[in-house]
């Protein structure tokens, strides 16, 4: 009894959000109190369900079914009357922070959780106030929690999950959206908390960041459980080796091609740009002057919220500068740019702003000539199967490259990815670098806003650093070193 | 300020200019919320409400122009008949619309989404199920608001207007507004019963009316006063 009171047992045969059709089967591992277990595999692997599964969420919440027996420190949070004590068990930070956070500043998203669960006024502010100075939020407890960098969002989901002290803290994709300096933070704050004893379940594609922190490492593949590795009797090398052999992102080695010479004709002349938004008083974008030629592939390198998203829309035509100009050079004709044009298209992180029509069909048939609609379904056999369905039935993958494909109908001169990796493992990140590839050998031009290192292993012509709405011209060779000094030892 | 105070102030200003039928009542509701409204919505950032406003007044003069178009003409346009009933139902329905969005914007600007989930539970008695997603419906209109800026750049890189003037384009907007909104929802929904939402127990608090409480208050019996007045014709 002691020992199921201190450990937690998981034994999942069949679990899934319709029944008959299991997402996850034949799952069983324990977790001893005080460990951290890296749980990883490619997307769509089914971790994220095993994780719905395993807090409860699926059967009780999403009407999912859970066949198996689960123990989290002595409860069963598949029985609906003992799910309601899951919560001062366990600590849950989802994926995406902007899912979770419901309330307006800092101080209220963590007295949320304290007012649940019952705790007095005195000791709610107390420990909300603690919560925030030690998670680095102390100076932005009251400000509106919309105005918070992505890394500070997710160390307030943290914080909000873990200010009642629960005995487990699960980590749903903890670096996703974060850009390397953001990983960084959160995972010396991880560490803190692992020193602290607290039980870690960190659910994660980008192995790489917790190879050091975790005891053990459970690798899912198709829904199954299909290894799991005790990692101090793993040499590092042989665990990298064979995780990136299963599709996962094991190695914080950054591979690059180096800058290939561009040939071009200039494209783009930004002169003396800034941009202010109407509702602040500081500029995004500061006095950035550059020029861009035509067929690169050009990076614009970042931390969150430093304004490449800003700097992209301006290229875009979507904002009209504040102050200076931007020129685009196009079969001889210099446009002014203050609007969008048909010659560049804008494709951002969030896929489901870039629909307009009820269907796929309605998506494709609409963007793009006859014979090219024809030549990628061809290419692309699984849009033929979803022809009639709405572009938000589909999941977030699918609806990505359904953004792409539409932006590759459009046939423009010039493509603008926002993040595009994001959410991308190994495998399919390999597949978006061959796509991007294909495009610039058509002569297109390339520019991507993107914290990613991994799109180092682009044929890269330009790389840009941006920093507080500063931009500036950087050698492949500075970007990787800066990146390495970040992960050293990490 | 008591979240409960600004609620109710937001709903009898809704009713009052749902009761209201004469212009002068309208537009005293109007210029008083309104000029309110707008003042601390734009501080805050609330633009999205004001596009609503301005989507709604389509719809008002479609209406009027189908089902109110009778009377003396009054404009004659390059054909374009615009007669006296139209005018004065689309400035009276206008009017209405603007002091709604005048209380809307007063309340979004005032209130903070976990005391306000309180103060439904703890003063209105309502539901936590209520409080919450009344809460957080308010809330989700500041992210709808960057939502929709993002889908009227797309629209016009792909070729449609910026604003949806026809109910096709209208559709094409709403789609991925209520696409994110319903995902985003059911989310918040999951991390709140993962924060223990479903132990939560209703909050008792005994609050005092501050100084700013009983300026709205004041300033709602103003209004009604006003209203009653004209409506009796005693002014």
């Amino acid at each position: 009894m002691d020992n199921t009171r201190n450990s937690i047992y998981i034994d999942i045969g069949e679990a899934g959000y319709t029944g008959g059709e299991p997402v996850i089967k034949n799952i069983k591992f324990s977790v001893k109190r005080g460990e951290s277990i890296l749980i990883t595999g490619p997307s769509g692997s089914g971790k994220t369900t095993l994780i719905l599964a395993l807090t409860g969420v699926l059967n009780n919440l999403l009407e999912g079914y859970v066949d198996g027996n689960i123990s989290i420190f002595g409860i069963n949070p598949l029985d609906p009357q003992e799910f309601t004590s899951i919560p001062e068990t366990i600590g849950v930070v989802l994926q995406d922070p902007e899912k979770q956070l419901s309330m307006s500043t800092p101080y209220d998203e963590v007295a949320f959780t304290l007012e649940n669960l019952g705790y007095s006024s005195n000791d709610i502010d107390r420990l909300t106030r603690e919560i925030l100075n030690w998670m680095g939020l102390g100076n932005k407890m009251f400000i509106d929690s919309l105005y918070l960098s992505g890394g500070e969002k997710k160390r307030l989901c943290i914080a909000s999950s873990i200010v009642h002290k629960p005995r487990l803290l699960i980590l749903d994709e903890p670096t996703a959206n974060l850009d390397p300096w953001g990983v960084k933070e959160l995972l010396e704050y991880i560490e803190l908390l692992k020193s602290r004893g607290y039980t870690l379940i960190i659910v994660e594609h980008k192995a790489k960041y917790f190879l050091n922190l975790s005891d053990r490492i459970l690798l899912i593949k198709d829904g199954e459980l299909k290894k799991i590795y005790q990692v101090k009797n793993v040499k590092p090398h042989d665990l990298e080796n064979d995780l990136a052999n299963e599709g996962v992102d094991a190695s914080c080695k950054i591979q690059s091609k180096g800058v290939v010479k561009s040939g071009g004709e200039v494209l783009y002349t930004v002169d003396g740009v800034s941009f202010r938004y109407s509702d602040k008083d500081e500029e995004v974008i500061s006095n950035v002057t550059l020029e861009i030629y035509k067929g690169d592939v050009v990076l614009f390198m970042g931390p969150n919220g430093s304004g490449k998203t800003t700097l992209l829309k301006l290229l875009a035509g979507f904002y009209k500068p504040t102050r200076g100009k931007i020129t685009l050079h196009l079969d001889g004709r210099s446009i002014s740019l203050t609007r969008p044009t048909r010659e560049v298209f804008y494709i951002s992180q969030e896929p489901d702003y870039m629909f307009i029509y009820g269907s796929v069909k309605d998506e494709l048939w609409k963007s793009g000539a006859e014979q090219d609609v024809i030549r990628l379904l061809e290419e692309v056999p699984w849009l033929r199967n979803l022809m009639d369905e709405s572009p938000y039935n589909l999941s977030h993958g699918q609806r990505r490259w359904l953004a792409y494909y539409i932006a590759r109908l459009y046939n423009p001169d010039i493509y603008l990815f926002d993040e595009p990796s994001a959410g991308l493992d190994l495998n399919l990140l390999r597949r978006f670098l061959t796509w991007i590839m294909s495009i610039r050998e058509k002569g297109k031009t390339i520019i991507i806003a993107t914290h990613d290192p991994r799109l180092l292993q682009l044929d890269i012509n330009s790389i840009f650093l941006v920093k507080d709405g500063r931009v500036e011209k950087k050698d492949v060779k500075d970007v990787i070193g800066m990146m390495n000094q970040l992960f050293r030892g990490g | 300020m008591r979240p409960s105070t600004v609620f109710i102030y937001g709903l009898g200003i809704t009713l009052l200019a749902f009761l209201s039928r004469d212009f002068t009542s309208l537009l005293i509701l109007s210029v008083i919320n309104g000029s309110i409204g707008l003042y601390l919505g734009l501080r805050r950032g609330l633009k999205f409400f004001i596009l609503l406003f301005f989507i709604g007044l389509i719809g008002v003069f479609i209406n009027a122009l189908l089902f109110a178009n009778y009377g003396e003409p009054i404009i004659i346009f390059d054909g374009f008949v615009l007669r006296e009933m139209f005018i004065s139902s689309f400035i009276l329905v206008a009017l209405r619309l603007f002091s709604i969005l005048g209380a809307a914007l007063i309340f979004t600007s005032l209130v903070n989404t976990r005391e306000f989930i309180r103060s439904l539970e703890a003063e209105l008695y309502l539901p936590k199920d209520i409080a919450f997603a009344t809460s957080i419906g308010i809330r989700m209109l500041n992210i709808l608001s960057r939502d929709s800026e993002e889908i009227r750049h797309i629209r016009v890189m792909r070729g449609k207007s910026r604003y949806p003037l026809t109910p096709s384009s209208f559709l094409s907007y709403l789609r991925p507004l209520l696409s994110l909104s319903i995902e985003r929802a059911r989310w918040i929904g999951i991390a709140a019963e993962m924060r223990g939402f479903g132990r939560r127990k209703r909050s008792v608090r005994k609050g005092r009316l501050d100084r700013l409480d009983m300026i709205l208050i004041i300033l709602f019996l103003i209004q009604i006063i006003i209203i009653v007045a004209i409506s009796l014709g005693l002014t």
